[in-house]
């Protein structure tokens, strides 16, 4: 069976390419704007497509700032959106399970770890994680609350996918990230996995 | 319900195969439709049959679970880091509420973990079982 697992912005674009490419195959936080640094204590203002050194603006994805425990800043908002109102399109990350048969999914997960080993926390930043599932003008159905995702004692846990068969499988998070000191920080890196039939 | 009892095109090198109470053997197929441990179960619904034995072939090699269980577990996990990823053929079997699963890459790689029984659609139980579960249903209902 031929499975794949694509990375992108909520709405699909841009697509954030394999690591082995060595192009636009990182999602990079930033302050105010491309390049710029988040201070300690503080969370992305900008969230873009880049190379793994940060170097180059691949396009922005879209950005959620931490606000409170169950809000975010959508975009450039400044008001503060429940995590119930944001809409997939406004999700960080738009990931994407295909496979060749239509299949039913279950305990989808993703977890922040240090790039050395997925059990591992991420060096020097905290990441605040959450399910959006918002794709109509109703109500969403994600999570209510960020939660802080750290190696294997802290995982986003990704709603079941199993009313029907689908090739394709969507996920829309969230992600914000707060610096815990100064400082470039590249140990960190993003493992998702889910089971299928 | 389409299932292939032998090895045709649609049966792909890497499968899962279920021996059936009936003397009938299943292979996995890769029909663009849905998964076939689903028509499987299915299958052995409408004919009240149980798996008595489920198998693996991946990679070469070749896993067998003990035969006669109270359930037989089928799935797979797809995972990926951006940099590195994969897919792993998931086999198992359940008694008395837990699961023994055998995770399995093509590269001859392997886990066991022992979990709480999934339930169906992971799990296909025996005709006793099922049996069992349908009475189960039917009190529920009834309450």
């Amino acid at each position: 069976m031929s499975t794949t697992i694509q990375w992108a912005g909520g709405a699909g674009t841009p697509v954030i390419q394999p690591a082995a490419s060595g192009g636009l195959n990182t999602c990079g936080f930033f302050g105010s704007a491309f390049g710029f640094s988040i201070r300690v204590g503080e969370f992305n203002n900008t969230t873009y497509r880049t190379t793994a050194d940060g170097t180059t603006d691949g396009g922005a994805l879209p950005n959620l700032r931490w606000a409170n425990s169950s809000g975010a800043y959508v975009a450039s908002e400044l008001v503060a959106t429940e995590l119930l109102e944001v809409s997939n399109a406004e999700a960080t990350l738009n990931v994407l399970l295909t496979t060749d048969n239509a299949v039913k999914t279950q305990n989808a997960s993703l977890r922040a770890f240090d790039r050395v080993a997925i059990n591992n926390n991420p060096s020097g930043v905290t990441i605040y994680a959450a399910e959006i599932a918002k794709d109509s003008a109703v109500r969403g159905s994600g999570d209510v609350s960020w939660t802080i995702i750290a190696g294997s004692g802290s995982v986003l846990s990704l709603a079941d996918q199993t009313t029907d068969d689908f090739t394709e499988h969507n996920y829309y998070i969230g992600l914000s990230a707060t610096p815990t000191s100064i400082g470039e920080k590249t140990n960190l890196a993003m493992y998702f996995e889910t089971e299928f039939l | 319900m389409v299932l292939s009892k032998k090895v045709d095109k649609w049966v792909k090198k890497d499968r899962w195969i279920a021996s059936l109470s009936n003397g009938e053997t299943i292979f996995e197929d890769c029909r663009p439709i849905n998964p076939t441990w689903e028509r499987l179960a299915e299958y052995v619904d409408k004919h009240d049959l149980s798996i008595t034995q489920l198998r693996v072939q991946i990679g070469g090699l070749e896993v067998k679970l003990p035969k006669n269980q109270e359930g037989y577990i089928q799935k797979k996990k797809a995972w990926t880091t951006g940099a590195t990823g994969g897919c792993k053929l998931c086999v198992g079997y359940v008694q008395g509420g837990l699961a023994a699963i055998h995770e399995l890459s093509s590269d001859r790689s392997s886990t066991t973990v022992y979990v709480k029984d999934p339930g169906e659609p992971w799990v296909i139980y025996n005709s006793e079982i099922r049996e069992r579960l349908h009475i189960d249903n039917m009190f529920k209902l009834k309450d």
